[in-house]
């Protein structure tokens, strides 16, 4: 009970804060640009059509349902990735910060995160209306998704809370993680059905993959049309919890260091 | 009413680590099998601060005067011993370090101001007194990248000084800035200083101490060597340094 109520002290403390630092990003990121915020929007359309119009030729494909395909996994795989690369960042970042005042160290991995969040549902929003366009099926679906991404971001926030504490004692960290993101996203079914596979090891690494999970949930009502299996539901929120549940003990015991490090 | 009760307090830095973290050096380390180098800021602090204390703290530079500070801040949590602090604390430890320069004066008012623990509503009350105090009215929706040193250290001081703490801690306050608006933030520090229920403040200004603190400690590589009256610390310090 005692803890309750000091955790709610803390928050109405914070919360202010909390919603400065989300504001702060946005306006550091497009401040001085003539698009603004849509370029939030066009770096992964551009992205998209590029990866569309070369690996539907590769593959064979219509181009269209290609580009509805693949965009259904990268929704996922985005928002994992941007999350991942700005979190092991965000205390070197805030170093002038935490050198100076008491700050709750969970705020910085808790404001990258709902950043990101709110970043990809925007991009998704939009996106969305470019898929319509291209011919995805519109279903009842779709009211799903909040669930899907409930469970990318629980799992994505445990590893984020991770990778921040990491790059704090490993620097090197760092430079490896770019290439940690591009081999999972290649080793993740996004650019190719999971199916495409029958080479023994191949078929075992995108089995584990946890992202393939998460590319299932997005998937099945955006590309498909129809409801995700139940049991991706289910594996989606056990890699979740598991994820937190490591991420938080390896971030509460090594919260108080962080300071002697930076 | 406000207190701080510090026990037996150290603060090591595992100076090595900070040093270079490379997998040739912890070869290194492991094979030449040295105890860890820690060197210890603090040792063994006893303190207790009341309400109404005017505490000023002295001492060379590397004594751990800043890092008490911190401490008491709880900037630095991986102290042993204990700490225990009454009331809300708003630091002044290097002013305007916090700032944000590609954000604008008035953004980083915000910033700051939420820093310390302050709600939407109050601070907007607060922005328009801290634009007229520093005098910034022009320059405010610019970043702050573009002002001079002055500029930067009038805005600091003034949010700093904006809000109403009961533990209120100072660290240097006044470097930078001209003449006119240090005498101006004095005189606004000393309103701070009636209000707050204990103020503690590291200076190398004798005169500034002895004109605001009731009580003085002397640190010596990081341990309190003297604690006592104002005048009697400053004159022990006085005769030690010649």
């Amino acid at each position: 009970m005692h803890i309750y109520f000091k955790a709610r002290a803390c928050i109405k403390k914070y919360e202010f804060l909390f919603f400065t630092l989300i504001q702060k990003q946005f306006i550091l990121r497009y401040r001085r640009t003539l698009l603004g915020y849509l370029w939030n929007i066009l770096n992964p359309l551009i992205a998209l059509t590029i990866l569309a119009l070369v690996f539907s030729r590769l593959f064979g494909q219509d181009p269209r349902e290609f580009a509805i395909f693949l965009f259904s996994g990268l929704v996922a795989f985005n928002f994992f990735s941007a999350s991942l690369s700005i979190g092991s960042t965000t205390f070197l970042m805030h170093h002038g910060l935490i050198d100076k005042v008491y700050v709750p160290k969970i705020l910085f991995p808790l404001t990258v995160i709902t950043s990101a969040a709110i970043d990809s549902f925007l991009v998704f929003i939009a996106l969305l209306l470019v898929m319509f366009f291209l011919g995805s099926p519109i279903s009842l679906s779709l009211l799903v998704l909040p669930v899907s991404y409930l469970a990318l971001i629980i799992f994505t926030f445990g590893l984020t809370l991770i990778v921040s504490i990491t790059t704090v004692f490993f620097r090197d960290f760092q430079q490896v993680l770019p290439y940690i993101l591009q081999s999972l996203f290649f080793l993740s079914p996004i650019l190719y059905p999971k199916t495409n596979f029958t080479d023994p090891i191949m078929s075992l690494i995108l089995n584990i993959n946890p992202i393939s999970v998460y590319v299932e949930l997005f998937r099945a009502p955006i590309n498909e049309g129809r409801v995700p299996d139940l049991v991706f539901f289910y594996y989606g929120f056990s890699y979740g919890l598991v994820s937190l549940a490591v991420g938080l003990f390896i971030f509460l015991k090594c919260k108080h260091l962080i300071i002697c490090r930076l | 009413m406000a207190s701080i009760i510090i026990k037996n307090l150290s603060l090591s830095f595992d100076t090595q680590r900070i040093k270079s973290n490379s997998f040739k050096d912890l070869f290194d380390r492991t094979i030449s099998r040295e105890p860890r180098q820690e060197k210890k800021i603090l040792s063994n602090i006893s303190l207790n601060i009341v309400a109404g204390d005017r505490l000023g703290i002295i001492g060379h530079n590397g004594a751990g005067k800043s890092t008490l500070l911190k401490s008491i801040c709880n900037i630095y949590e991986h102290y042993s011993g204990s700490l225990k602090i009454d009331g809300n604390i708003a630091p002044l430890l290097e002013v305007g370090a916090g700032f944000i320069p590609e954000l604008t004066g008035r953004e980083n008012i915000t910033l700051y101001c939420a820093i310390l623990g302050l709600k939407k509503n109050d601070v907007n009350e607060l922005e328009e007194e801290i634009i007229h105090f520093s005098g910034l009215s022009d320059s405010i929706d610019q970043p702050v990248k573009y002002y001079s040193t002055g500029m930067y250290m009038r805005l600091a001081f003034t949010i700093a000084t904006s809000i109403k703490p009961e533990i209120l801690i100072l660290d240097e306050v006044f470097s930078g800035g001209d003449q006119n608006f240090i005498k101006k933030g004095k005189e606004r520090l000393r309103q701070l200083m009636d209000k707050a229920g204990i103020v503690i403040m590291v200076s190398h200004d004798l005169l500034t101490l002895s004109n605001n603190c009731n009580r003085v400690i002397l640190m010596k590589n990081g341990s309190i060597m003297e604690d006592g009256p104002t005048e009697k610390i400053i004159a022990l310090y006085k005769s030690e340094a010649a």
